[in-house]
This record gives structure tokens, C-alpha cells and sequence, in this order.
């Protein structure tokens, strides 16, 4: 696999080579700082369909009771709550059972259920995360080609309310709006892979040039600070650093792309608040100009924020949100469970099965889009009313690529949750045999899944 | 019992059936804004809802049917023209279009003869006020002769002559256009001005006591909620141009319910290409002041005649006067309207010719708490919470 | 007041040079570890409205804050930036560095004139570099930094065959620089016998913590003069630069800038409320509330001169037309500002009162007297109130499913008859409740659900009946100066204070209320304080083993912990 770097070339002379004499006028001669290490190109020329990853998130979990299935393996019938997803039930695999050790600490509510599941073990305070999440671990490693090194959203109108970050002090802002999300993709600095003709943007190679005079800097900067202050200072240049071979890639004709098609229009500017039927138009925007950026190889990696941790959800005219219902609304004596709070609940699941059929609906090779994606949809509690992070709700979309069998419903009998990320790490072909912290720690992939 | 009401007032006949026996609660109307030095005894509102009443459940019969409009008046002519009228019109050329049509009667009514209208002349079941404080009957003669209405609850003498010009055309039938614009908030909230009345309480209370009041046109139209509700409690600031001030007018509250006027009010009324004022003689109000500081209730007033027939005649599209095309929506003809409206006027007589020169209205309305702002006086009214 | 002023300032030189033995004047500690902070989205605006003008746009997204220790000026010491946050730096900066050589404002801003348009010119490209990066970067450029961006400037100008283009492109590396979008502050050695590792904040480092603490602004041209002669390194020189900038009109943005830090109003961009409960409630009203308490506290403050417990107490507020109804209160203006008072029907007095407050502090579809309480134990009174425990069942506290409780009071007295919740609700719930005629924007009620609202309870020892007499206990209640003191410090340095320097807190709380708690009198003892001045060279283990225990809620992700609590 290349990466591109122009590392192995002093930077000064990088710049004078790009910027120097006629390089710009003649087309590309500069291409060589593009080679890898082997000196083969990089234009690629209808190589293997990329690979993509996402998380989707939803906030206050399910009633265990009437989510999980009771039978395992292919052969398992849909749950009340799990009604939703008929659909596209064999275009993914639902786990039950896999939780969060609390390795003794405290049950930090409404996190210690998302980032044990994304980081691999319990954050030990409330303002701490043993980052990084998941999917940043993935995308540092399939991320680095695309234009962008991953795309955040959040369906409820709140950029803080991703759960994508690095550590603490480096969360990834969600996009807010679909608007938002299609003017980054589709706006300035769109190249269509597809087009007939390539022209290298000037301007590109300029702001990259930038980018190599703030670099050389680093050194002195590094000498005045502290260990924390340094790592800090390592993310700003690891950041500086992703920009800079986005604009790399910039310059290169992209391989075609059967599968992508840019779209003719920008989506409408939706109001941006936590009301479901808001929240649900935002959302299928979202996965819509998602799966186009996907296609079209923007990025290969994303979070989508359904609701937020706690969820946020509520009905127009009601005092309550989702939240507040898991906790407050009595239980209903006849049905047995919270009939507000469990209709978001199936709201939720509505809209992961349709934000799965939109990546079903893009043909891509012989398949679709989804065939090349795994998307795991999480939340931070099982009962929400009680803030269990014991048995969390799990789904595997897509095939990865062909990895992973679907259709299949798994118990991990109160495993860590460990399990499921380590499992979608290799699968994603990360070389990684173990995974998680403490009691959460672990090198047992979930085998049964891999085809 | 009938009290006499001020000579200012040119009509020595009319009366107000107010009740106040008491005439030290009755003020001359003058010019003088109400002085607001102990706020808590303002009480501010500004309209939420304007409806010309249409009775809905007894409109009264038609029995040679409803008014037909000078399109169906003259369908022959229209027939010849229509087409190009037509394709004029949506190119653009509004002028060209209305060109081609007769010569037009709502621009100047004199110019054709009385093609005739149909007034509504049987009985019907209309809520309103005596404002004659008379129980008129036709068959009585005399000056400005008319049939007064019953209302729903039996009560006798209800004056509304504007309903007998209106009650046969369909634009004004229960459900017609006209009842289905105002039942919605479009007349309030279209409106570039919002209509506003202050209270203050000389004594007694809310409840039970007398009031002074006064009705203003504000400068700027209602502001509204993230519902497109008229915000309550929300500051009004009076029109600048005192003519759409009225007179401060004396009023009463008994058991909850206000009863004020009589008194002169030019309020001002611009929603979409219609811009023009009312022009009212001897307004009354008389409202239900309702739990949460809300006033629902009636104005009924003498409309002038002049200016009756000018604010739906007068609607313009930038230079392009309309007035004929709203006839033909609303199911008139301008020509036919102007000869009725001498025919039902039955106040504030000519005093030379003896003919009336106003019409009995009577227009729905709601209004809720708002503070009243007149740029010059010291300290605003307070709405109630 | 003045005289002690006077007297301590006095002391503090003796101090300095003395080293030892100082009594009551003033207290010598040594600072913390310097800090590497990232500047904040209004900080770059300022910045770059200071030095190219106002007409220079700055449009584009800022990730957002990161709250630590209660204050988002401590998260900028721990806050990095992330790839996507990096991208809109480095399109704000291609932005503003277009604008600048656009050929509007070229004219007005290049300090020097190019030999030719369309080829570079080496000496007028490094008057550029050198005039402005000592603005952006708030201290001279060393040699290598201009001479890089010359070389760069001047390539890109002979490809382009325009000056200009080189021009462009050595602004916008300055604007994306990590010195320009980070404060990485310095400290040099400074030992005394008795302190060897004691140092003092460096010249230039102490002109940025100056202008960001009392302008929230990068330093001036003045400041920047006075820091390369020395003169910050002497009491004298510091104390007429202090005295300087606090006569400044930006003193007003500084201050302005602590309060939207302590009062957390970063989150108004993420109120929303049910519009069918709150129709009231749209954008302008939220943004004219925040405003609102703003200017309350700054007019006061600053432009009166105002004893900040006053703020609990004072019934004046400044209105807009679209605020009059949340108070019901008549307003003139048709638009601007008006100096209002609240209506005499209305138990409502000084900033807990405010229809901001209420907004902030409460969920979408009601108020939340728990938020109301976190929000004053810790923000207000530095108290820690800790998160609730994961298995509590709530259900006893809904509003809909619980008819016989009308009023939150009854829902809540749940909180007091069970230990679990009881030992942090007997906190938050009685001052929270005292509030609770305050609906969840603000507006007043007196009873909820056909029941009259108590708002009587205790604070803290002291009986109060309604929120004019709560605001009269905060006003009285010691805690509250003093953690205006904390909070204030710990802005200054971003940084939760010390152990060492706790000593110096109770100092700087002796002469607030000797200068009749006025806020400028404070920021000129902090900005002079030692603390302030000094530093210990442990940069590496700063964070983890030095810090007090916190007071104030920490958490970058105490938004969703205060959703948490009822």
C-alpha cells in the first residue's frame, strides 16, 4: 500500500522543485514527489474498490426485553423493536450481550457505555477518555488517501455532539446540517473523479506550499515545550500534516469511479433542532450526500450522530425528551415497558435501517456501496432508565469488502464490548491482535463473523 | 336608559345604550393623550383578530339570489375580450389588459348607470349593538329609515345596515371568500399596523369599574411568536400621525364585561394592495375581558359612506388599480354598490338634505395585553400578566 | 480603599526585592507552569480586526470550546487542533489573506509599495512579513521565520508573475502558524536563593497574558514596545502598562469576554426550546437574553464601577422591544438597548433573575431548578456537586405520568427522602427551587399546574422567601466574592490554581473587598500579582500532579452531565 508522503525528500527542495521555473506550466513533472517508496505511481487505474468504515450512533439504548433476540446464529426472529430493520436484517448482523467492564470504576452515565465501546475500556473520570476512538484508529489507517480524513455529522443541529475524538483534548466537531455537510464535500475543492479532463489546480500547489514553510518550524517550537504541551503540538503538525497530502492528492488525477455520481443539487437548509421529525429529515439528508461522498471517495471513514448521548429527541409540545422519558415515565403496568421513551426507541431503529438501504441503494462493482462499507450502530446504555451498559445494542452493517457474513444474531453473555471493536478493526484489515485496557482487554475477535 | 351624547358629536339623535347613568364618566372627547403617571391602572392591548361580522348561523335570504359581477353583467363584452385580456395580463401588461375591458365604474362610479344591487332587506340573526339606541322599523319613514336586526340572544335594535349592502353578495356568505379570509390571522398579521387600545382605570377594578380609553393605530404591524402568534406583552408603538389617534372616550366595566365609545376613530389598514383607513363615527366596543387578559368582543361604529365605497374600491397593484378585479372576486359591481349605499345609510344625516351620510359596521376582534407606547409621554402603560 | 491599594503595591516592590518575610501586603508565590493556549474564535477576530481592520471578514466555522475546571479558558491549555479544525484555520487564513491583497484594501494595508507588480521584491516582502507577523504572532519574528516565507513569497511570485500572489501566501502561513493560533507561553529563569527554580513569565509572553486577560485581545502596539525595552520585567513599567489598558475601552471587551467564559454562554448556540410550550422563545429572543446579562454585568461593572455582589441584587436591566414580553416589560426603543427595570408585580432582582439564566438552565420543554442549583453551587460558588449515580430510577419525577404532584417542588422532594440522591440535591434543589417561578425561558408564573409555586427555602443558613431574597443571600454569602476571585485567576492563567498559590487567592480576596468589590481593581491585583508574573519550570507534569483538586465542575463533557441531572 503507498502512502503519500514527499518525506524522503528534503522540504526545501520540494518547494523549489514545485514552485521553481516552468513546473506548472509544462503539467506535472513534479509527480515524482507523489512516487512511494517503491517508485511505482499512484494513479491508480481501476484498482480495488475502496474500503469504507462509519459508526452510527444512538442515544438511550433499547428495553433489552423486547430488543434482543432469543435465538442465535441465521436463524433468529425479529424482536419487537428490532421490527424496523426487516428490511435489510440480512444486510447485517445484530449482537447482543457484549458490555462494558466497569474494571471497579464508576459507571460515568452516558459515557462509560460509548467510550468503553469505541476506546476499549472504561474512562476512569468524568473528564477523561482514553482516546482514541475507534474510528480514528481506523481512519488513521485507511484515511490518509481520501480528501478528507473522515466526516463527522450530527442529525440533531449540535456540533458537540460527536463521539469521535483522538483524546480529550482533540474532539472532532460534527457537521450540523446536511447543508453544511454537502457544501464541505461538494464545494470548492471538489475534483469529479469521473470528469475527462484533469487540470492540476495551481492554487493547490501554493497552499501546500504554505503548509512546508509552517513545518519547518517545528523543531524550535519543539524545544520550548513540556511533554503535553509537545503531544499537543504533534497533533497540530499530524493535522498540518493530513492537510498536506489531501492537497497532494489534489494534484493527482483521481481514478475513476463507476459508483459516484456528484449531486445535481445542494440539499435544503432543514431547521437544526432535537425534534424527532426534524431530526429524522436532517438525518436522511445526511446519508444521502454521505453515500454520494463515499462513492466518490471524499473519505472512507464517518460517524453519524443520530440522537445525542442522553438523548436529546423529543416530540413537539412535550415537556420530555427521550431522556427524560427513560427516567421519569412510568412504566406502562399492561405493555411492561415505557411506551414514550420506547417510541424513540423505534424511531432510532427506523432510521438506522433506512440510513443502511441509502448505502444499499448505490450500486458499486457487482454489488453496492454497502458491500464496501461495515457500519457498527451503537449507543451508551442498554436500559436506559437504569444506565445499564450490561448487554449494549450492536449492528454490523455491510460485508467489508466481502469479510463478514451477515444475517446473523450473536449473544456475547456479558463479554466486553472489547470483543465487537477488535472484531471491526481486523476487519477492516488492521493489524491488530489485541485490543482494549484492563478487563476490557482482549484478542478474541468474533470469530463467527468473518466469511 | 338613553343618555344624551356630546354636541361634538354631529348627530343629535344617536344615543348609546352605555348605561352610565353617572355623566361625570362621560368625557368630551378631546385630543389630549391619556397622561400616564400611575401605570398600574393602564392596561394596554393590541388586536389579534379583525372580522367584518358575518352572521353564520341566520344570514338572512336572498330571494332573487346573490349580486352578479359586472363579468357576468356584461358576459357578452367580457367574451369578445377575454382571451387577450387574459394572455395580457399574465405577460405582465396589467394596464393592457384592463384596457381592453368596459369602461371601469370602481375607478369612477358615476360613469355608468345604476346597473342595480341586491341588499338583503328580510330579518336575520346578527350579533351587534343598538347603536341608534332605537328600535328602527322601515315601515316607521322618517329620516335615514332601516330595519334593525335581532341578535342571537333575542336582543332587539341590532344596527348593521353595512350587513343588508353586503349580505347578497357571495364574496360575504357564510364561508364565502371574505369569511374565509377572516378566519385566519391574515387581516392581523399582513397588516402593516396593528390596531391598539389602551384602558385606564379611573375606578373600581378590572372586574367592576369605569374606565378611560383610547384607540390608536400603531407605527408598525404585531410581532409574532415562533408559532406566528401575536406576542403578548409585547411593546406597540402609537402611528405617528395623531390622526389615526382617537379621542380619549369613556368607558365601563361590569361583571367583566367593557363597554366604551361612543367616539370618532380613523384606524389605518394596509394588507397587500389594499392601503387605506377606516373611517368610523361613534364607535362602540364591548368586550368579554376574559381570564387571561384577553379581550374578545365587538366594534360596532357608523362607517362614512364615502370612505366605505373608496377602501374596497381603491386597491392598487403598484399603479394598477384593482378595484374592479376585487369586485369581480367578491361579487359586486362598484357602480351598483355606490347607488345602494345611500339607500341603507342610516346615520349622521346631512343636515341640509336630511340624507344619512354613515353605515352601521360591525367588525369581531380579539385583542391581548401590550404595552402602548406614545413616544411623547413620559411613562407607557402596563400590560396586565 | 485607595490607601491600602496604595500600600500594598508599595509592599509588593519591597517584596521582590526582599524576597522573604513579606507580610500582609502582599503574598510571593510562584506561579504555575506556563501554558500553551490555543486562542479562542472571538480572540482571532479581535486579533485580526486589530490589525487589519474591521473591514476584513473573518467567516468560517471555529471548532467548539473545550470546558475545564468551569471555565473554557483553562480547556484552551489542554485543547489541540484536529484535522478538520485545521482545514478551516487554513481556509480562514487563504480567506482573510485574499482579502488583504485584494485590490480594495491592498492599498491601505502593505506598509510598503513593490518596485513591480508583477515580479517579487524580496524588501518589501519582508517589511510585510516583519510589520504584521510581530502582530499575528504578538512578538517579533526571528530571522529564519521572515527569511522562509521571503523565500516562499518570492517563488510563488515569479510563477505567478504577481507580487501580490507571494504576498498572499506569506500572510496566510503566519495565519496558520501554531504560535499565531497557540499562545506557547515562555518563562525564563529567575532563582533566588531560597526559590532556585523559580522564573519569570518572559517579556512577550507577559504582553500576550496582559491584552488576552483584561482585552481578550492580542497586545498592542504600546504593550509590544514596552515588552521589548524590559519594562514588564519591573514593577513600575508593568503597573503603568496595567494601569494603561485598564483605562482602555477594551478593558469592557475583557471583562465581557471572562463572564460569557464563567457564565457558559458558548452554550446558547445549542438552547432550543419546544415551541409549543415556549412559542416566546425564538433565536433573537435567546441571543438578546445572552446580551442582555452581558451588558447588565459589564455596564455595572466596568462602566459603573459597580460592588459585584450588587449584581445579585441590582433590579435595572438593559432591554430590547423583543425581551419586553419575557419580563413584561413596556420598552420604548424600537431597536437598541434601553436601561429597564424589573416590573414591581415580579419578585425578580439582579442576574438570577435573568431570562438568561432561566433559558440556559433548564431542558427544552421545562425549567430544571437541579440545573438552576448546579449552575450556582459551582459556577457561581466554586462547589463541586458530583454526578448522579447510574441507577437511579427517575420515574417518580415525570411530569406527565405523575398527576398528583403538580409543582416541581413536590417531584423533587423524592431527591430529599432518598440518601443516594439527598447528599448532592440538599445542594442544588433548595436554591434551585427558590428560582422556579422562572419558567424554561424565563418567564414569570406563579404557580404550575393550577398550583401555587413556593419559592421559600434555605440557603445555606439563611431563609429567603423568593428570588429577590436569594439574590440578597448570594449577595451577602462570602463564597461568592471569593470564587469570583478563583475563577478570575484561573482565567488569567489557564490553569486551575495551585496549592502554593491558594495563599495568594485569600490575598487577592482581602483587597476585592477592601476596593468595595469593584471587578477593574481585581484584575489589576491579579494582572500584578506574583502568580500572575512568575512560574515553576515542571511544564511536564503540570496537569497531573500539581493542580488542586478542582472545585468547579470539570469536564469537557459537562453539557451532557448537566443534561443528566433533573
Amino acid at each position: 500500500m503507498a502512502i503519500i508522503t514527499p518525506r524522503h525528500m528534503p522540504r526545501r527542495t520540494f518547494l523549489r522543485g514545485t514552485l521553481g521555473g516552468a513546473a506548472l506550466s509544462v503539467g506535472l513533472p513534479f509527480l515524482d514527489v507523489f512516487l512511494n517508496t517503491s517508485g511505482t505511481a499512484l494513479a491508480a487505474t481501476g484498482g480495488p474498490l475502496p474500503q469504507r468504515f462509519g459508526t452510527w450512533f444512538f442515544g438511550c439504548g433499547m428495553n433489552p426485553a423486547r430488543w434482543n433476540p432469543a435465538e442465535t446464529g441465521a436463524d433468529w426472529a425479529l424482536t419487537p423493536e428490532l421490527q424496523p430493520i426487516a428490511a435489510v436484517r440480512s444486510r447485517m448482523n445484530v449482537l447482543s450481550g457484549f458490555s462494558v467492564l466497569l474494571n471497579g470504576e464508576a459507571n460515568q452515565v452516558h459515557r462509560t457505555g460509548v467510550f468503553g465501546s469505541l476506546c476499549g475500556g472504561a474512562p476512569k473520570t468524568a473528564d477523561s477518555v482514553e482516546g482514541p476512538t475507534l474510528d480514528v484508529l481506523i481512519s488513521d489507517q485507511i484515511g490518509t488517501r481520501t480528501r478528507f480524513r473522515s466526516l463527522e455529522m450530527a442529525a440533531t443541529g449540535s456540533a458537540r455532539d460527536t463521539v469521535s475524538l483522538r483524546d480529550v483534548s482533540s474532539v472532532n466537531a460534527a457537521e450540523p446540517s446536511a447543508l453544511a455537510l454537502y457544501n464541505r464535500i461538494f464545494g470548492a475543492g471538489f475534483t469529479d473523479p469521473n470528469a475527462a479532463d484533469f487540470t492540476p489546480d495551481s492554487g493547490t500547489l501554493l497552499r501546500k506550499s504554505v503548509l512546508s514553510v509552517v513545518a519547518e518550524d517545528r523543531q524550535r517550537l519543539e524545544r520550548q515545550l513540556g511533554s503535553s504541551d509537545r503531544a499537543r503540538l504533534d497533533q497540530y503538525f499530524t493535522a498540518l500534516r493530513q492537510l498536506e497530502q489531501q492537497l497532494a492528492l489534489q494534484l493527482q488525477k483521481p481514478p475513476p469511479l463507476a459508483a459516484c455520481r456528484v449531486p445535481e443539487s445542494a440539499p435544503e437548509a432543514l431547521p437544526a433542532d432535537t425534534e424527532i421529525g426534524n431530526v429524522r429529515r436532517n438525518h436522511e439528508l445526511m446519508a444521502q450526500t454521505l453515500a454520494l461522498a463515499l462513492a466518490c471517495d471524499q473519505t472512507r471513514v464517518f460517524n453519524m450522530v443520530f440522537s445525542d448521548r442522553a438523548s436529546s429527541l423529543r416530540m413537539p409540545g412535550s415537556a420530555d425528551t427521550h431522556h427524560t422519558l427513560t427516567h421519569e415515565e412510568p412504566r406502562d403496568s399492561e405493555l411492561g415497558y415505557q411506551p414514550g421513551a420506547t417510541y424513540f426507541v423505534l424511531q432510532s431503529m427506523e432510521a438506522w435501517a433506512s440510513f443502511v438501504a441509502t448505502l444499499d441503494a448505490i450500486p458499486e462493482g457487482d454489488g453496492t456501496l454497502l458491500d464496501n462499507c461495515l457500519v457498527m450502530a451503537h449507543s451508551e446504555t442498554s436500559e436506559a432508565n437504569t444506565h445499564s451498559v450490561v448487554g449494549l445494542p450492536f449492528m454490523l452493517a455491510g460485508t467489508a469488502g466481502g469479510r463478514m457474513k451477515t444475517g446473523l444474531h450473536l449473544n456475547g453473555t456479558g463479554e466486553s464490548a472489547s470483543r465487537v471493536g477488535l472484531t471491526v478493526q481486523q476487519l477492516m484489515g488492521l493489524n491488530v491482535g489485541q485490543w482494549g485496557t484492563d478487563q476490557n482487554q482482549t484478542d478474541r475477535a468474533i470469530t463467527e463473523l468473518f466469511s | 336608559m338613553p343618555r344624551k351624547v356630546p354636541a361634538v358629536i354631529t348627530s343629535a339623535l344617536l344615543f348609546a345604550l352605555l348605561g352610565c347613568g353617572d355623566d361625570s364618566a362621560t368625557l368630551a372627547p378631546t385630543d389630549e393623550v391619556v397622561a400616564a403617571a400611575d401605570d398600574a391602572r393602564l392596561h394596554g392591548f393590541v388586536f389579534t383578530k379583525w372580522a367584518h361580522h358575518i352572521p353564520q348561523d341566520d344570514p338572512g335570504e336572498c330571494p332573487e339570489g346573490l349580486n352578479v359581477t359586472e363579468e357576468e353583467y356584461l358576459s357578452e363584452e367580457y367574451d369578445k375580450v377575454r382571451a387577450e385580456v387574459k394572455r395580457r395580463y399574465e405577460s405582465g401588461d396589467r394596464e393592457g389588459a384592463l384596457s381592453l375591458l368596459p369602461p371601469d365604474a370602481c375607478k369612477n362610479p358615476l360613469i355608468k348607470p345604476d346597473p342595480g344591487h341586491l341588499t338583503l332587506d328580510g330579518p336575520a340573526t346578527v350579533a351587534g349593538i343598538n347603536l341608534d339606541g332605537k328600535h328602527s322599523n322601515r315601515a316607521d319613514g322618517g329620516q335615514c329609515a332601516h330595519d334593525d336586526f335581532v341578535g342571537p340572544n333575542g336582543e332587539q335594535g341590532i344596527d348593521n345596515q353595512h350587513w343588508r349592502l353586503y349580505g347578497c353578495v357571495s364574496g360575504y356568505r357564510p364561508d364565502g371568500l371574505f369569511d374565509r379570509l377572516f378566519d385566519t390571522d391574515n387581516p392581523i398579521l399582513e397588516n402593516g399596523h396593528a390596531t391598539l387600545l389602551e384602558l385606564q382605570l379611573v375606578e373600581g377594578s378590572m372586574e367592576n369599574g369605569k374606565v378611560r380609553a383610547q384607540l390608536f393605530t400603531s407605527a408598525g404591524p404585531v410581532s409574532t411568536d415562533a408559532h406566528g402568534k401575536v406576542i403578548r406583552n409585547m411593546s406597540q408603538v402609537v402611528h405617528e400621525d395623531r390622526l389615526y389617534h382617537s379621542a380619549v372616550f369613556a368607558g365601563e366595566i361590569k361583571d367583566g364585561v367593557l363597554r366604551a365609545g361612543p367616539v370618532d376613530a380613523k384606524l389605518r389598514f394596509k394588507v397587500q394592495a389594499l392601503d387605506n383607513h377606516y373611517s368610523f363615527r361613534d364607535l362602540q366596543i364591548r368586550a368579554e375581558m376574559r381570564e387571561d387578559g384577553s379581550l374578545k368582543g365587538v366594534v360596532a361604529a357608523y362607517w362614512e359612506a364615502e370612505n366605505l365605497f373608496d377602501f374596497l374600491t381603491s386597491v392598487y397593484i403598484g399603479p394598477v388599480h384593482l378595484g374592479r378585479a376585487a369586485a369581480n372576486n367578491i361579487g359586486y359591481m362598484c357602480a351598483g354598490v355606490y347607488h345602494a349605499i345611500p339607500r341603507v345609510a342610516d346615520g349622521h344625516p346631512d343636515p341640509d338634505t336630511g340624507q344619512c351620510t354613515t353605515v352601521s359596521t360591525l367588525i369581531d376582534f380579539e385583542a391581548v395585553p401590550a404595552f402602548v407606547i406614545k413616544p411623547d409621554a413620559v411613562a407607557p402603560s402596563t400590560a396586565s400578566l | 480603599m485607595t490607601a491600602i491599594k496604595t500600600c500594598c503595591t508599595t509592599l509588593l516592590l519591597s517584596c521582590l526585592v526582599a524576597l522573604s518575610g513579606c507580610d500582609s501586603g502582599s503574598v510571593e508565590v510562584i506561579g504555575g507552569p506556563v501554558a500553551m493556549r490555543k486562542i479562542s474564535a472571538e480572540q482571532y477576530r479581535n486579533i485580526i480586526a486589530d490589525t487589519f481592520g474591521s473591514r476584513i471578514e473573518v467567516s468560517g466555522r471555529f471548532e467548539p470550546a473545550n470546558r475545564r475546571d468551569g471555565l473554557n479558558a483553562i480547556g484552551t491549555s489542554h485543547v489541540a487542533v484536529t484535522p478538520s479544525g485545521f482545514e478551516q484555520y487554513e481556509a480562514l487564513a487563504r480567506s482573510i489573506a485574499a482579502q488583504v491583497v485584494a485590490s480594495e484594501h491592498r492599498e491601505a494595508l502593505m506598509p510598503c509599495q513593490p518596485v513591480a507588480q508583477s515580479a517579487g521584491d524580496d524588501a518589501c516582502t519582508g517589511e510585510f512579513i516583519t510589520h504584521y507577523g510581530q502582530q499575528l504572532l504578538r512578538r517579533p519574528l526571528t530571522e529564519s521565520e521572515v527569511q522562509l516565507r521571503v523565500a516562499n513569497a518570492t517563488l510563488a511570485a515569479a510563477d505567478s508573475g504577481n507580487f501580490y500572489t507571494g504576498i498572499e501566501l506569506a500572510l496566510s502561513s503566519l495565519l496558520v502558524a501554531p504560535d499565531f493560533l497557540f499562545r506557547i507561553e515562555e518563562a525564563v529563569p529567575a532563582p533566588t536563593p531560597e526559590q532556585p527554580d523559580r522564573q519569570r513569565i518572559a517579556d512577550y509572553t507577559l504582553a500576550s497574558r496582559l491584552s488576552f486577560f483584561l482585552w481578550n485581545r492580542g497586545p498592542d502596539e504600546q504593550l509590544l514596545a514596552a515588552a521589548a525595552r524590559g519594562e514588564l520585567a519591573t514593577d513600575e513599567g508593568i503597573q503603568r502598562e496595567v494601569d494603561r489598558m485598564l483605562a482602555s475601552e477594551h478593558l469592557a471587551g475583557g471583562a465581557r469576554a471572562f463572564f460569557y467564559d464563567l457564565f457558559m454562554f458558548d452554550q446558547f448556540d445549542d438552547v432550543s426550546k419546544d415551541a409549543a410550550r415556549y412559542p416566546l422563545f425564538t433565536r433573537r429572543l435567546a441571543d438578546d437574553a445572552m446580551e442582555q446579562t452581558l451588558r447588565f454585568v459589564v455596564n455595572h461593572l466596568i462602566a459603573g464601577s459597580g460592588d459585584y455582589r450588587q449584581l445579585f441584587t441590582s433590579r435595572e436591566l438593559p432591554m430590547t422591544r423583543s425581551l419586553g414580553p419575557l419580563y413584561g416589560i413596556p420598552v420604548r426603543s424600537a431597536d437598541g438597548w434601553e436601561t429597564s427595570r424589573f416590573p414591581d408585580n415580579q419578585p425578580r432582582a439582579g442576574l438570577l433573575s435573568h431570562g438568561s439564566f432561566a433559558m440556559l438552565h433548564a431542558h427544552p420543554g421545562r425549567s430544571s431548578p437541579t440545573l438552576r442549583g448546579v449552575f450556582m453551587r459551582e459556577a457561581l460558588l466554586c462547589q463541586t456537586i458530583p454526578e448522579a449515580p447510574a441507577d437511579v430510577d427517575f420515574t417518580l419525577f415525570s411530569e406527565d405520568g405523575n398527576a398528583q404532584y403538580k409543582t416541581a417542588r413536590e417531584r423533587l422532594q423524592v431527591h430529599s427522602n432518598e440518601p443516594s440522591c439527598n447528599k448532592c440535591h440538599v445542594l442544588t434543589d433548595p436554591i434551585g427551587l427558590g428560582l422556579e417561578v422562572f419558567d424554561g425561558i424565563g418567564s414569570y408564573r406563579a404557580g404550575e399546574n393550577g398550583a401555587a409555586i413556593d419559592s421559600s427555602g434555605d440557603f445555606d443558613g439563611k431563609r429567603f422567601s423568593d428570588p429577590v431574597e436569594l439574590g440578597r443571600a448570594f449577595a451577602e454569602n462570602e463564597l461568592v466574592a471569593a470564587c469570583l476571585v478563583e475563577n478570575l485567576y484561573r482565567y488569567a492563567v489557564g490553569r486551575p490554581e495551585l496549592n502554593r498559590e491558594r495563599r495568594l487567592l485569600r490575598q487577592l480576596e482581602k483587597q476585592f473587598a477592601a476596593a468595595n468589590f469593584t471587578l477593574p481593581a481585581l484584575m489589576r491585583d491579579i494582572a500584578l500579582s506574583s502568580g500572575f508574573r512568575t512560574a515553576s519550570p515542571a511544564r511536564e507534569s503540570s496537569q497531573n500532579q500539581q493542580a488542586a483538586t478542582s472545585n468547579a465542575a470539570a469536564s469537557a463533557d459537562q453539557f451532557a452531565k448537566a443534561k443528566e441531572t433533573i
